[in-house]
């Protein structure tokens, strides 16, 4: 049953984030476009010895593009968010939800299909965005050629040098996957922790939802951000954190490895948990209006 | 007689507002049950209990011995009094939406209802009008070889030509094991496919006979039985 719930929330999903998607790669296409034309025509206008102001507009649009594209790129980032918490508050807390409570499901396998879709999509949007970013890098920032061989140089840089440098101080495999772990983690407890919000808001308020959602949010926040100081807090008093010299390779790898590993669990902790609290107000408490 | 729907001392409060009191109920397979009460008498909370929607207050619901959960919610095949489709799916998204969740969904069934009711199959749910969505949905539920069916308010919002037609289908379309409880004001329309009835009253069932019983002993129609028990 995952499988077909997945298959619903994915198509109910693909509906609107899939023309959004293609719109940032196409809005930073365009962008990439404009920016290189304008610098093209900046320099041009440069070597011909045009006037000041030309210059000086032309750098005005080249900066201008620029903020749009960050603002475009950014905002697509908050409307995906959007429109994954009104995609799970739809299907539980409005009339959907008179359909999606009556499917012969667990309860479990509603939220983990949500879950699943939200961190799906949330990936693929901060794919698009770098990948928007770096063609954006690469093509747009040059007035020489079609690609900016500096740019192009210091990635090549990165990858050439720079990651062979840190092997020597960290095993960047594993480094890498433990990066990937904490990441994974860290998004499903905070879309857990915002869906959390948006199932009390429902339950508390009658009227005006989202904004007692939201408010929720804050409050939830809160106590996350506390109780998360609080736990690194001992856990860094714990392993003597304050005492590591970290001047050492062993003693940074040690460092970062035990940091790694405490968030995982701090993350994990509070991805169970929101789970927990959201499976049981739809099981025990569940009072669709 | 076996039971299909078991409910006892089924309560349910709103804040101050007991929707339900302390309500025992018994019914038995392969009946057409009127749940007849005027509004605000608890025949639609009654109705999202049994289907999962709502948390008792107190007391326990069983349908076909289950507690009410995943295992009931197969059994139940239930037509809320709103339209829940949502507005982007297309007439056939939905046949395949309830082809994917329930077992018993009979496609073929389906589409004829669809094709009677003249529901157009390509079109969105936000393009038809509420009448439509409303026989959409009934079709939807009716088209399940369900258990048990819980249908709040089907007649509500037709015309009067289609709610004959909806009701030889509610009567044509379901199998002699199954029951169907169904809440309505128009009792005069339903009437004549009730084998049993409920009267619900300030959340407490003051009433549960069978429509035959009313008209042998009491020489009267449901009809006029309801305005009589529920004059204001």
């Amino acid at each position: 049953m995952l499988k077909k719930l997945l298959k619903h929330d994915f198509r109910a999903l693909s509906r609107t984030l899939v023309p959004m998607q293609i719109g940032v790669l196409g809005g930073g296409l365009v962008a990439t476009l404009l920016t290189a034309l304008t610098l093209r025509i900046g320099q041009n206008t440069a070597n011909a010895g045009g006037s000041a102001l030309l210059r000086s507009l032309i750098m005005g649009l080249c900066g201008t593009a620029s903020v749009l594209i960050g603002v475009a790129i950014m905002a697509s980032a908050l409307v995906t968010l959007l429109l994954i918490c009104y995609h799970f508050y739809r299907s539980f807390l409005a009339d959907e939800g008179y359909l999606t409570f009556t499917l012969p499901v667990s309860t479990s396998k509603l939220i983990w299909s949500k879950l699943i879709t939200a961190m799906v999509w949330t990936v693929i949007n901060a794919l698009v965005v770098m990948v928007t970013l770096i063609i954006f890098s690469v093509f747009g920032t040059t007035s020489n050629g079609i690609v900016n061989l500096e740019v192009l140089q210091a990635y090549r840089t990165f990858f050439t040098e720079i990651l062979p440098q840190a092997s020597q101080y960290v095993n960047v495999p594993v480094m890498s996957v433990e990066i990937v772990v904490i990441g994974v983690l860290a998004l499903a407890s905070q879309l857990l922790e915002i869906f959390f919000a948006i199932v009390i808001g429902g339950q508390i308020a009658k009227k005006h939802r989202v904004l007692a959602a939201i408010g929720m949010y804050l409050l939830i926040n809160m106590g996350v951000g506390m109780i998360s100081t609080a736990f690194m807090s001992v856990v860094a008093f714990g392993e003597g954190v304050s005492s590591m010299a970290l001047e050492t390779v062993p003693e940074v790898t040690r460092f970062m490895t035990s940091t790694f590993g405490w968030y995982g669990v701090l993350f994990a902790g509070l991805a169970v948990g929101f789970f927990f609290l959201i499976r049981s107000i739809f099981k025990k408490n569940l009072n669709l209006q | 007689m076996q039971s299909i729907l078991e409910a006892r001392a089924l309560s349910k409060r709103y804040g101050n507002t007991l929707a339900l009191n302390n309500v025992d109920l018994n019914l038995p397979k392969g009946k057409i049950v009127g749940l007849l009460g005027p509004n605000g008498s608890g025949k639609t909370t009654l109705l999202k209990i049994v289907a999962g929607l709502l948390t008792p207050t107190n007391g326990t619901v069983l349908v076909d011995n289950q507690p009410v959960g995943e295992g009931t919610k197969a059994l139940i095949s239930y037509l809320p009094e709103r339209t829940y489709l949502p507005d982007w799916m297309t007439v056939e998204d939905c046949l395949d939406y309830f082809a994917d969740f329930y077992a018993d969904f009979d496609m073929a069934r389906a589409r004829e209802m669809l094709s009677r009711l003249n529901v157009p199959a390509g079109k969105r749910m936000k393009q038809l009008s509420k009448g439509t969505r409303e026989k959409m949905q009934l079709v939807l539920v009716m088209s399940r070889r369900a258990k048990l069916y819980l249908l709040d308010e089907p007649i509500g919002g037709v015309d009067p030509a289609t709610r004959d037609y909806i009701l030889d289908t509610i009567i044509g379309n379901y199998d002699n094991e199954a029951t169907i409880l169904i809440s309505t004001h128009l009792i005069s329309d339903v009437e004549k496919v009730l084998d049993e009835f409920l009267f619900l009253k300030e959340g407490v069932i003051t009433m549960h006979d069978t429509t035959d019983n009313v008209r042998e002993t009491q020489g009267k129609s449901l009809d006029e039985l309801f305005r009589e028990v529920f004059r204001c």
